[in-house]
């Protein structure tokens, strides 16, 4: 299983991460964050070779300053974003697009989508008309094109209703010329991380069964549920630098990204928590926890990061991140039961660390006291259940 | 009906072999294409007649002996009708020559025949969608013709669902789950895989495997197809039972995924 | 009767304290609203400052009931302070009460009051150092007249010291049970 760097603001760490550290396997592009013409010059051949393009058209009418760069972005090509315009210029779309993914030798050919606020019922006829059916004939047309990856962004609603889960995966599955799917799961859980042990196992149920049809899934925008979501066999989970690049939200995309949000609470992720602590909490752990430290994992910016003032800004935070997740992840076992196994004696280490840091008279708030972890331990046995019926 | 008694007006020995809900055959000799078979019918709607017509052309162009020639395909989008002419076809429906495919490894060698001559169309991205054994016409030397290719986009196989106490709860249907509940993206190759294990389990049985007083409830074909509640073949061919298992599945995506994978597990070389 | 709202609860308390502070200006004892804290902004901290240099801290969080919130913001603010306290309204306070054991655990004060003025002290936190330097430097640095220097050890996170006269106001007949 493979780990993508997730690029937004600031990429050039995520760059960094893996030049001089060693870590992930590729690198997912936002063009929302580089302009067109600068992509060969930031990212060199052989980086490009190993990553994709996200084209981003999810909102193909109220779209980021740099989108207009890129000639086949919607906005620059209709005059309106009527679904018959789209029809009408969806193969020059298509072909530019595919075409841009070409000439930078990126591994994949990505068939974008748009975001839906709210589900037609029609949704998914309109996205074969407009998108996949113009990139797949455009696709044939194109020597030595890499090959197809549809991006899905999946709803709640198409996860906990079944006829609507099946009818998602049935049409994803009906294209014999996608190699894979670049997967976005959509939600609006407020909490930090998901606690909803129900969702979770609808995640994994959905993408072990485009596995089962032989797909590539590369699920984009996860946070620390992506070492869960290794259960259900992933090609590949990513790993983003800001809070907005680890859950998908539509919003960075509609406004300029400058990465100077309002300062939240910078928080040092612990691979053995499977969270990521707010600064304001290792004060108390220092004074009245013995070790401490050994609920870090090891990494080159660990001792910077619990002996220095921090802001969210600090680029050691995510790297720390990067190393300590991607770590996480090769450490897997590659037969799935043993993985399974694994993960929930992973957890349950995890559960035991937190008694250890309660017993000690610590408190967390609910977004740093591993409260998600006996979700995804539900999830687990739900998931089995369902996959062993 | 304006196309329909154009064409006739045009054809001798004209003679009606069926009248159905939504069509009717007849049989006739054509000045130009000799003896043929005429199919009329008159559609509610459809989603797309660009895609429609452009079915028709790639039927047009097919030439093989798994097909009936397609002489004729025209739609008529202001009066919703469509209207048919191929070859005639000197076979017999597979249920009045069923005795020929008693065994499974008989009813393999057939669904591999089937395949072999549905790949010519699932490979141009085309679904038969109303594969069924009166559609599948055994020729004397025991190679089969698949017929009606084209006019299951005309027909509302959802109405099924609503038909059921006029037409009997063992009525035999062959349709789908996805089709009976009208959900047009499942709609694949998979649902004429579905199809095929329909014909391949009736061989097997001598009965509709979803026939309620088989299956030993008070239900009716069409909920039994929606429930995947059908007879399991008594067999202990396991290439037989692993292939009803691979196509009949309520979900598409737990049925075979592509020609290619069905292709590769009953050994077809495509 | 319930209070409506935390904006009641804490002037209604503060109201009734004002007179307790304005005797308390002989030790030095000053007050401010929601001072921005690095994990919170507490509703109110009560400090004592000589010559402009903060000798001792006490934060207050006020909430109407959703105690265990509360608990665990006010368990931050010893980040920075000597004392931490939660004041909730008394008549949504049972679950709290049911847990003082929890508030003590912690080192969380724990006081009820009500429309009536009633005040009851469930709990009085031990005084300690705050948890964290840098943080304290942060926090003092918002407190309006006081005067940070990089170069100082500030009193209140060296020592407890300062706090040695809030002893008294203890002992106050308003913060004991009758």
């Amino acid at each position: 299983m493979k780990v993508f760097h997730q690029h937004g603001h600031n990429f050039v760490w995520n760059l960094e991460s893996f030049t001089k550290d060693g870590v992930g396997d590729g690198h997912i592009l936002s063009p929302v964050n580089i302009e067109s013409d600068k992509i060969s010059q930031r990212m060199a051949k052989n980086i490009r070779q190993v990553s994709f393009f996200d084209p981003q058209f999810y909102l193909p009418n109220d779209a980021a300053k740099k989108l207009e760069t890129y000639t086949f972005f919607p906005k620059n090509i209709l005059s309106s974003f009527s679904t018959e315009d789209m029809i009408e210029q969806s193969h020059e779309i298509a072909h530019k697009c595919l075409a841009f993914q070409k000439d930078l030798n990126f591994k994949y050919s990505v068939i974008p989508t748009r975001y839906f606020s709210e589900l037609p019922e029609d949704a998914l006829e309109q996205l074969t008309t407009i998108f996949v059916e113009p990139f797949i004939i455009e696709h044939s047309r194109i020597n030595d094109a890499p090959p197809l990856l549809l991006t899905v962004i999946v709803k709640p609603i198409q996860l906990e209703n079944e006829l609507l889960r099946s009818e998602l995966i049935t049409w994803i599955t009906n294209y014999p010329e996608i190699k894979g799917v670049y997967l976005i799961f959509d939600n609006d859980f407020y909490t930090k991380q998901i606690k909803d042990p129900e969702y979770l196992s609808n995640q994994l149920i959905f993408i072990h069964y485009l596995r089962l049809n032989g797909l590539e899934v590369h699920v984009g925008y996860t946070n620390t549920e992506g070492y869960l979501l290794s259960i259900a066999d992933p090609t590949s989970v990513t790993i983003g630098a800001y809070e907005n690049l680890r859950s998908f939200g539509t919003t960075r995309l509609e406004t300029r990204e400058s990465g100077t949000q309002q300062g939240p609470t910078p928080r040092i992720y612990s691979g053995k928590l499977f969270q990521w602590i707010p600064n304001t909490s290792i004060p108390p752990l220092r004074r009245l926890v013995p070790d401490w430290q050994e609920l870090f994992d090891d990494s080159p910016y660990k001792e910077y990061l619990l002996n220095t003032r921090l802001n969210f800004q600090r680029k050691e935070i995510y790297k720390h991140y990067f190393t300590v997740f991607t770590r996480q992840i090769t450490e897997l076992p590659s037969d799935l039961t043993k993985r399974t196994s694994f993960i929930i004696q992973k957890i349950k280490n995890a559960l035991e660390n937190f008694e250890k840091i309660k017993s000690y008279n610590v408190l967390l708030d609910s977004d740093s006291d591993g409260s998600h972890l006996p979700s995804w331990h539900n999830a687990i046995s739900m998931f089995n259940a369902e996959t062993s019926k | 009906m304006k196309i329909f008694n154009d064409i006739l007006s045009i054809c001798t020995d004209v003679r009606a072999i069926a009248k159905g809900g939504q069509k009717s055959v007849s049989s006739a000799n054509h000045p130009e294409f000799g003896k043929v078979v005429i199919k009329h019918g008159e559609y509610r709607s459809v989603d797309s007649i660009e895609r429609i017509k452009r079915e028709v052309e790639i039927l047009k162009e097919i030439n093989s002996n798994y097909y009936p020639k397609h002489f004729e395909f025209i739609i008529d989008a202001e009066s919703r009708e469509f209207l048919i002419i191929e070859e005639c076809i000197n076979g017999n429906e597979l249920s009045n020559v069923s005795d020929q495919f008693k065994n499974e490894s008989e009813i393999l060698d057939l669904i591999r025949e089937l395949v072999k001559g549905l790949y010519i169309i699932w490979s141009k991205n085309v679904i038969h969608r109303d594969i069924k054994p009166a559609n599948i016409l055994i020729k004397p030397d025991g190679t089969p013709t698949i017929i009606d290719l084209g006019i299951a986009r005309f027909l509302d196989k959802s109405s099924l669902t609503r038909s059921i106490a006029a037409r009997g709860p063992a009525t035999p249907i062959y349709a789908t789950p996805e089709q009976l509940l009208n959900r047009k993206p499942m709609i694949g190759v998979r649902t004429d895989f579905f199809l095929l294990g329909i014909v391949a389990l009736e061989l097997h049985h001598g009965f509709h495997p979803f026939d309620p007083r088989k299956v030993g409830n008070h239900s009716n074909i069409v909920d039994n197809i929606l429930n995947g509640i059908y007879l399991a073949p008594n067999s202990s061919d396991d290439i037989f039972t692993g292939f009803i298992e691979g196509v009949i599945n309520v979900e598409p995506f737990q049925r075979f995924r592509l020609p290619q994978d069905l292709a590769n597990y009953l050994n077809i070389k495509l | 009767m319930a209070f409506k709202t935390e904006y009641q609860l804490s002037k209604s308390f503060l109201l009734k304290v004002n007179y307790l502070f304005n005797s308390m200006m002989d030790f030095g004892l000053n007050s401010q609203s929601e001072v921005r804290a690095p994990g919170g902004i507490p509703d109110y901290v009560i400090y004592r400052s000589i010559d402009n240099t903060i000798h001792y801290l006490i934060a207050i969080e006020f909430k109407l009931k959703n105690w265990n919130r509360a608990l665990k913001q006010a368990f931050r603010y010893k980040n920075f302070a000597n004392e931490v306290y939660v004041i909730l309204d008394k008549d949504q306070s049972n679950s709290a009460v049911d847990n003082v054991g929890l508030f003590k655990k912690a080192n969380v004060g724990l006081i009820t009051y009500d429309v009536n003025d009633e005040i009851e002290v469930l709990n009085f936190p031990t005084p300690d150092k705050p948890f964290s330097n840098e943080f304290s430097r942060i926090v003092a640095s918002k407190i309006n007249s006081a005067i940070v220097r990089e170069d100082e050890d500030l009193p209140f996170v060296r020592t407890i010291r300062g706090g040695y006269k809030l002893s008294k106001l203890r002992e106050h007949k308003m913060l004991t049970k009758q």
